[in-house]
C-alpha cells in the first residue's frame, strides 16, 4: 500500500512540474523586453532607460530563463505569486478574497447536480429505451449543447426582466445563487447523468441481479438495493473528479451573473493585463486537478477492496 | 442510417448551406441604419435589428460562415497535429512515448477554457487582436484529445496480425504506420472529430462572448450576444437568435457524433 501511494505521488510530480513550467512561460511569450512591458503596464506611461535597467535587476529578468523559473516555482509552491500589476496587492490575497464565492457556487451546484444526475440516471437505466430514457438522453444532449452564457441570459430575461422574481446578477443572499446554480447545473449534470445510467446498466447485467430477480424481489428493490449500491463506487469517483472545478468553476456562468469568483477574476485580469494573476490562476487550476485526481485514485483503492494496488 | 445521425446532419447541412449561400439569402451584415435601431422581429427584418440598426438575420447567417470556417480550420490543424503526435508516440513507444505522454498529462490537467482565455489574453496583448490568436489558443489545447485517442488505437493495432505480417515481410516502420495503422484508426477519429467540432464551436463562441474572440464588426455569434446582452431588457432578440444558432450547431455535431458512435459500436458487434 505504501509503495503504491509513493509511486502514485511520484507519477504526479512531472505533471506538476509541466503545469508550473507552462504557467511560468505564459509571462515570457511577450515579444521584446518583459521589464519594459511590465513597467509600462504598472506605471501607465513610458518608463525611462534607467528605470527599466533597475526593474530588470530587481525582478531577475537579467538571469537565465531556467534560473528565473526555479525562483518563480519555489515562490509559487509557498503561495507567493508576486504582486498584482494593477492592484499593488499580493496576488494570493486577491485570489483568497475571491475564492469563497467560487466555492459557494461550486458546492451548491455540485450537490444539486449529484442528486438530479443520480435520479435521472436511475430512471434512464430502469426504463431503458423507453420514454423516460429518451427524455434523459435529450436532456443531457441539450445540457452539453446549449451555451451556459446564453442559457443564463435567457433565464435572466424570464425570471428577472419579465417576472421580477430573482435578481439578474450580483452576490449576496440565496436569491442571488438560484439562477447561476440552475444554469451551471444544467450543463454540469449532463454527461454525469449518462455516466450514472451506464454504470447502473453495467451493474444490472451482473449475476447477482439475476439472482435477486429470481428470488422474486420487486424491481425497485433490485435496482436500488442491489444494483445501485454496487454502481455507487464508480459514480462517486466520477463525481469526485469534478471537484477540481472548485477553483475555477464555470467561467461563463460567473461572467454572465457577475459572480465575484475566480472565473470572473480570470477574465477581468486578462482585460486589465494583470498577468501575474492570470498566471497564478492557470497554475492553481492545474495543480488542483492533479491533486484531486491523486486523492481520488488513492481513496478508490481504500474504498474498493477488489482493486489490487500491486507493484 | 440511425435517427440521431439523420437529425444531426440535417441541422448541420442547413447551417452550412446558410453559411455558403450567405451572399444570396442575407443582406449586408455591416450596413448600419440609425433610423431602424433595435426594431423587434418583423417582416422586413425577421430577427429584428441591433443597436446600430443592422439586420440581425444577415449577421446570424454570415456568422454561420465565420463560425464554420474558424471551427473547421481549428479542427483540421488540431487533428493533423494530434493524430501525427499520437501515432508516432504509440507506434514507436520508448522515450518519445514517455515524453509525449507527460506533455499530454500536463495539458489535460489545466482546464481548457482557462488556458484558452489566458493564452488569448497574452497573444492579444503582445500581437494585437486577430482571428489567428483565437485559432492558435484553441489549437494549443485541442490537439491533445486527438493525440490521446490516436495513441490508444495505434497501441492496440500495432500488435495485430496484419501489422506483424508486414513487419515480417520487411516493410519500413513509417510505411506500416501510414499505410496500415493510420487507415485503421480513422473510424474512431472521425467520431472524435465530429464531437470535437461541437466543443470548438462552443469555445469560439465563449471567447467571442467574453470579448476575447473574433472582434466586431465581423459577425460572430458569441460576440453578437456579448454586444446584445446590454439590451436584454428591451431587445432580447439580439441575444436569442445568435445563441439559438450556437446551440443548434453544437447540438448538430453532438447528435451526429453520438449517432456515428452508436453505428460503429453496432457494426463491430455484428462483426464479432
Amino acid at each position: 500500500m505504501k509503495r503504491y501511494v509513493a509511486k502514485r505521488i511520484a507519477q504526479a510530480i512531472p505533471t506538476l512540474l509541466g503545469v508550473s513550467f507552462i504557467s511560468f512561460l505564459l509571462l515570457h511569450l511577450f515579444p521584446g523586453d518583459p521589464a519594459e512591458i511590465i513597467l509600462t503596464i504598472i506605471s501607465g506611461s513610458e518608463p525611462s532607460y534607467a528605470e527599466i535597467q533597475r526593474f530588470r535587476r530587481e525582478m531577475g529578468f537579467d538571469k537565465p530563463l531556467l534560473v528565473q523559473y526555479i525562483h518563480w516555482l519555489s515562490n509559487a509552491l509557498r503561495g507567493n505569486f508576486g504582486v498584482s500589476w494593477t492592484e499593488g496587492k499580493p496576488v494570493m490575497e486577491i485570489i483568497m478574497q475571491r475564492f469563497p464565492a467560487s466555492a459557494e457556487l461550486f458546492f451548491t451546484t455540485f450537490a444539486i447536480s449529484l442528486a438530479f444526475a443520480t435520479l435521472l440516471g436511475i430512471l434512464s437505466a430502469m426504463y431503458r429505451d423507453r420514454a423516460a430514457d429518451h427524455f434523459c438522453r435529450i436532456f443531457s444532449l441539450l445540457g452539453i449543447s446549449i451555451p451556459s452564457f446564453w442559457l443564463g441570459l435567457i433565464l435572466i430575461w424570464i425570471f428577472s426582466v419579465k417576472l421580477h422574481l430573482l435578481p439578474a446578477f450580483g452576490y449576496g443572499g440565496i436569491e442571488h445563487l438560484i439562477l447561476p446554480v440552475v444554469t451551471w447545473s444544467f450543463s454540469f449534470m449532463a454527461i454525469k447523468t449518462r455516466f450514472v445510467r451506464s454504470c447502473l446498466l453495467e451493474a444490472l447485467s451482473q449475476d447477482y441481479v439475476v439472482t435477486a430477480r429470481a428470488k422474486g424481489l420487486r424491481e425497485r428493490v433490485v435496482v436500488l438495493r442491489h444494483a445501485l449500491r454496487n454502481a455507487l463506487i464508480p459514480i462517486v469517483t466520477y463525481f469526485s473528479l469534478s471537484i477540481h472545478h472548485l477553483i475555477i468553476g464555470s467561467i461563463m456562468v460567473e461572467v454572465v451573473f457577475s459572480w465575484p469568483g475566480l472565473g470572473s477574476l480570470l477574465v477581468e485580469s486578462v482585460f486589465k493585463r494583470d498577468f501575474p494573476v492570470v498566471q497564478a490562476l492557470v497554475f492553481l487550476s492545474g495543480v488542483t486537478f492533479i491533486v484531486v485526481n491523486l486523492i481520488v485514485d488513492l481513496l478508490y483503492v481504500v474504498i474498493d477492496p477488489r482493486i489490487r494496488y500491486g507493484d | 442510417m440511425n435517427r440521431l445521425c439523420l437529425i444531426g446532419s440535417t441541422i448541420l447541412l442547413t447551417i452550412t448551406l446558410l453559411g455558403i449561400l450567405a451572399p444570396l439569402i442575407a443582406g449586408n451584415p455591416y450596413k448600419t441604419n440609425m433610423a431602424e435601431r433595435l426594431k423587434p422581429p418583423n417582416f422586413e427584418h425577421v430577427f429584428g435589428t441591433d443597436q446600430l440598426g443592422r439586420d440581425v438575420f444577415s449577421r446570424v447567417v454570415w456568422g454561420a460562415r465565420t463560425t464554420m470556417v474558424v471551427a473547421i480550420t481549428i479542427s483540421a490543424i488540431s487533428m493533423g497535429l494530434g493524430c501525427f503526435v499520437g501515432a508516432v508516440s504509440g507506434y514507436f513507444g520508448g522515450l518519445v512515448d514517455d515524453l509525449i505522454g507527460r506533455i499530454i498529462d500536463v495539458f489535460l490537467a489545466i482546464p481548457e477554457l482557462v488556458f484558452n482565455i489566458a493564452l488569448v489574453g497574452v497573444l492579444c496583448f503582445s500581437y494585437g487582436a486577430s482571428i489567428w490568436n483565437v485559432v492558435l489558443a484553441i489549437v494549443v489545447t485541442n490537439w491533445v484529445s486527438y493525440a490521446r485517442v490516436t495513441r490508444g488505437i495505434v497501441l492496440s493495432l500495432k500488435e495485430r496480425e496484419f501489422v506483424l505480417c508486414e513487419k515480417a515481410v520487411g516493410a519500413g516502420e513509417w510505411y506500416i504506420l501510414l499505410r496500415h495503422v493510420i487507415p485503421n484508426a480513422i473510424g474512431p477519429i472521425v467520431v472524435l472529430a465530429t464531437l470535437n467540432m461541437g466543443n470548438v464551436i462552443m469555445t469560439v463562441a465563449s471567447l467571442g462572448f467574453l470579448g476575447l474572440g473574433i472582434q466586431p464588426p465581423t459577425p460572430e455569434w458569441g460576440q453578437m450576444i456579448n454586444s446584445g446582452k446590454d439590451y436584454i431588457t428591451t431587445a432580447p432578440w439580439l441575444t436569442f437568435f445568435p445563441g439559438l444558432f450556437i446551440a443548434l450547431s453544437v447540438l448538430g455535431f453532438n447528435l451526429l457524433g453520438e449517432g456515428l458512435r452508436d453505428a460503429m459500436e453496432r457494426r463491430s458487434y455484428v462483426e464479432r
